[in-house]
């Protein structure tokens, strides 16, 4: 009897030691983002930002292949970069040195946020909300 | 005891070690922050830092880029950072050649990274340090009116060797 209580926790901790460590959560955060993403909602420090209508048009589109393609409702222009997710960032290559946290992602809601330094020297943070277009 | 009763120690071994990051240097994940100039040290010696200087901010974060802002010039800079073996910092830095600014390897000791002090070292001429914007732009010299003796001494200068020592307090 003991033997086989034994047995069954030694199993379990093999398929725990096993399927623990692999790393999920990258590539479902880089899957999850696959899509079109609206923009809806700017912070700066935590202060809502208002978006005119055009800005509200505004798109990202992260292609499985590592390309995403930003629509600028305003400028009503398209430009073709690059996107990655490594250490736990998010890269656009037109967008860099600045780089995103992603804060939330789930099927439908994305948030984003990127620091930057203002010209008086101090740290800004600002926060993008999207909705993925269906 | 049972063959299970001797293996259960390596199984919970696996456990706890077998999920650690690929890459966990210690300095690696201080390094990431929003860093601000606090001091300079020429050849041991502190520096009173000017105005713009104290503006100095640096914003270093985990993809291996980092963001410099000084109120020197009022401009933005970029570059990437790499840690070697825990006590080299390597930057790409803006170096002025022929009146442009390019994309310079520079490689610093690290004296000091804790969680809230960073301080590195590097031994240069100071005509390179001129040249280099090390956290801070120099004004370029200027060899207008100055008579062949005077260009002489001041290329000898610039020809010193000196140890600069920087230090940045963290503010994130």
């Amino acid at each position: 009897m003991k033997s086989n209580a034994l047995r069954i926790i030694t199993c379990c901790l093999f398929a725990i030691a096993l399927f623990a460590c692999e790393k999920e959560e990258n590539e479902s955060i880089e899957e999850l983002l696959t899509g079109v993403w609206v923009l809806s909602e700017k912070t700066i420090d935590g202060q809502s930002v208002t978006l005119s209508d055009c800005e509200k048009e505004s798109t990202i589109e992260f292609l499985d292949n590592n390309i995403c393609i930003l629509y600028d409702g305003c400028e009503e222009s398209t430009i073709n970069s690059g996107w990655s997710y490594q250490y736990d960032m998010l890269n656009i290559a037109v967008h860099l040195p600045a780089a995103y946290y992603v804060e939330h992602i789930d099927k439908s809601s994305l948030e984003i946020s990127r620091y930057d330094i203002s010209t008086e020297g101090e740290l800004t943070l600002t926060v993008f909300y999207y909705l993925k277009q269906l | 005891m049972s063959k299970y009763s001797l293996l259960l120690p390596f199984i919970l071994l696996a456990l706890f070690s077998a999920c650690e990051k690929e890459s966990d240097d210690l300095n690696n994940s201080l390094l990431p922050g929003f860093w601000a100039q606090e001091a300079i040290f020429v050849n041991g010696s502190p520096v009173g830092l000017s105005e713009c200087e104290q503006s100095t901010r640096l914003l270093i974060e985990a993809n291996g880029v980092y963001r410099l802002f000084s109120s020197c010039d009022d401009q933005e800079r970029a570059g990437t950072w790499y840690i070697t073996n825990d006590t080299l910092l390597d930057l790409t830095m803006d170096r002025l050649r022929n009146n442009n600014y390019e994309p310079y390897p520079v490689r610093f000791t690290i004296l000091s990274l804790t969680e809230d002090e960073l301080e590195i070292r590097i031994r240069t001429f100071v005509g390179e340090r001129k040249k280099l914007v090390l956290f801070t732009p120099l004004p370029q010299d200027d060899l207008t009116g100055m008579s062949p003796e005077e260009i002489l001494e001041l290329d000898r200068y610039n020809k010193t060797l000196k140890t600069y020592i920087y230090r940045f307090s963290k503010n994130l």
